[in-house]
C-alpha cells in the first residue's frame, strides 16, 4: 500500500483540501464510515490548528501498516509557528501551550482549545518533532472495526 | 503522387519527413513540445517546402500545447469551486425559520472545535434577533463528533434557554449516542428526537403552532 498524498495549508479552504487528500487515502484504504469521519475530525484539527498557531504549513498523508500488519493512515502537520512551550499542557482540554484557558475567550479564539484532545482520543499516538524552520505533529492511526 | 514525391526526394529528404510523421504520431505521448525538427538543410524548392510543413507542425504544436494549458486551467477553477461550495455550506451555518419563531439549525459535514463555536454564537445572535421561541439542531448525518465538541453543543442548548427559547438536538447517530453515555455526559436538559420532523411535530402538537 502506497496511498500518500498532501496538501499546503494556507488558507482556511485549505482546511477543506486536507479533508479531500484524507478521503482519497481512506477510500483506498477501506477504512470505515465512522473511522472515516474520526480521522476528518484529526485532520480538520490539525490544519485548523496550523493556521491559527503556526501561520502556514502542510499535511502529509499516507497509509502505514503496523508490525502485525493492521493497516493504518499517518497524518503529519508541519508549520512554521514556534514549538509548544508545555505539550503537556497543550493537549488538555480548555488549555493552551501555557495553561487554561479563559472560558470568555473560546468565542474570540474560535475553538474550545481542545482540538489536540480530539486529536489525541481519535489516534493511537501524537509526537511532536522539530522541523526546519518550524515544528511537526505526527499521528497515527490503525483501522479498529 | 506522394510516391512520385519520395522517387524524387533526397534520402535526406525522405529520412527528415519520416522522423517528422514518426514524431507526430507520437506527439500525444512524448509532449508536443518534443517536436524539435532541425532546418532543412536541403536546398531548392523541396527545402522551401519542408521549412514550411515543419513550421506549421511546430504552430500545431504550440495551439495544442495552449489548448491543454486551458482545459487545465479551467478544470482547476472548477475543482476550486466545488471546494469553495462546501467550504461555504460548512462554514456559513445557515439558519432556517422553519415556523413562526422556530429555527432550525441544520449541520452537515465535519463538526470540528472550531466550526462548534462558530454555530454557537450564529445561533444565539439568532435567536435573539429573529425572537425565537424554539430553536432545533438538526445533526442528522453527522456520524462522528468529539466528546467535547458534544458537551459544547449541550452547553449552547442550555445557553439557548437562558435567551427564553428552548433547543431540541434531532438525528443524533449511534455513535454519537454512544459517545454522550460513556462519557457520562449530562443530556438530560436537552430535548432529543429522532428526526427533524419529530421536533417539528412534537413542538406543533405541544403548542397548536401558535408559536
Amino acid at each position: 500500500m502506497n496511498a500518500q498524498t498532501s496538501c499546503v495549508v494556507h488558507d482556511p479552504l485549505d482546511v477543506f483540501e486536507a479533508r479531500r487528500c484524507l478521503g482519497r487515502v481512506v477510500r483506498d484504504l477501506g477504512f470505515g464510515r465512522i473511522e472515516g469521519a474520526e480521522l476528518a475530525i484529526v485532520v480538520t484539527e490539525l490544519a485548523w490548528n496550523i493556521l491559527k498557531h503556526g501561520v502556514r504549513g502542510r499535511i502529509d498523508i499516507r497509509a502505514i501498516e503496523s508490525s502485525t500488519r493492521r493497516q493504518g493512515v499517518e497524518v503529519v502537520a508541519r508549520d512554521e509557528g514556534p514549538g509548544f512551550v508545555d505539550l503537556r499542557s497543550a493537549l488538555i482540554d480548555g488549555c493552551d501551550d501555557r495553561g487554561p484557558i479563559d472560558p470568555s475567550r473560546m468565542v474570540a479564539r474560535r475553538g474550545l482549545a481542545s482540538g489536540l484532545g480530539a486529536v489525541v482520543r481519535f489516534t493511537d499516538s501524537l509526537a511532536v518533532e522539530d522541523d526546519p524552520g518550524g515544528k511537526r505533529i505526527v499521528v497515527t492511526r490503525y483501522r479498529r472495526r | 503522387m506522394s510516391v512520385q514525391f519520395f522517387e524524387d526526394s533526397s534520402s535526406v529528404i525522405r529520412e527528415r519527413v519520416v522522423e517528422m510523421l514518426l514524431s507526430l504520431s507520437e506527439a500525444d505521448r512524448n509532449g508536443w513540445t518534443t517536436l524539435g525538427i532541425a532546418d532543412a538543410d536541403v536546398p531548392g524548392p523541396l527545402g522551401v517546402l519542408f521549412a514550411w510543413v515543419s513550421e506549421m507542425v511546430v504552430a500545431l504544436g504550440a495551439e495544442h500545447e495552449q489548448g491543454a494549458a486551458f482545459r487545465r486551467e479551467l478544470e482547476e477553477k472548477l475543482s476550486t469551486v466545488e471546494r469553495q461550495r462546501t467550504a461555504i455550506r460548512e462554514l456559513s451555518t445557515p439558519i432556517i425559520e422553519l415556523w413562526e419563531s422556530v429555527l432550525c439549525l441544520p449541520v452537515v459535514g465535519v463538526v470540528d472545535t472550531v466550526r462548534s463555536v462558530d454555530m454557537t454564537s450564529t445561533l444565539l445572535r439568532a435567536v435573539v434577533e429573529k425572537n425565537a421561541r424554539y430553536t432545533i439542531v438538526d445533526i442528522t448525518g453527522i456520524d462522528v463528533m468529539d466528546t467535547r465538541t458534544v458537551d459544547h453543543f449541550v452547553k449552547m442548548a442550555k445557553a439557548v434557554r437562558l435567551l427564553g427559547a428552548q433547543c431540541a438536538l434531532a438525528g443524533i447517530s449511534p455513535q454519537i449516542a454512544q459517545t454522550v453515555v460513556s462519557m457520562g455526559i449530562d443530556f438530560s436538559d436537552v430535548a432529543t428526537h429522532r428526526t427533524l420532523r419529530d421536533a417539528l411535530q412534537g413542538y406543533v402538537e405541544r403548542t397548536g403552532g401558535a408559536g
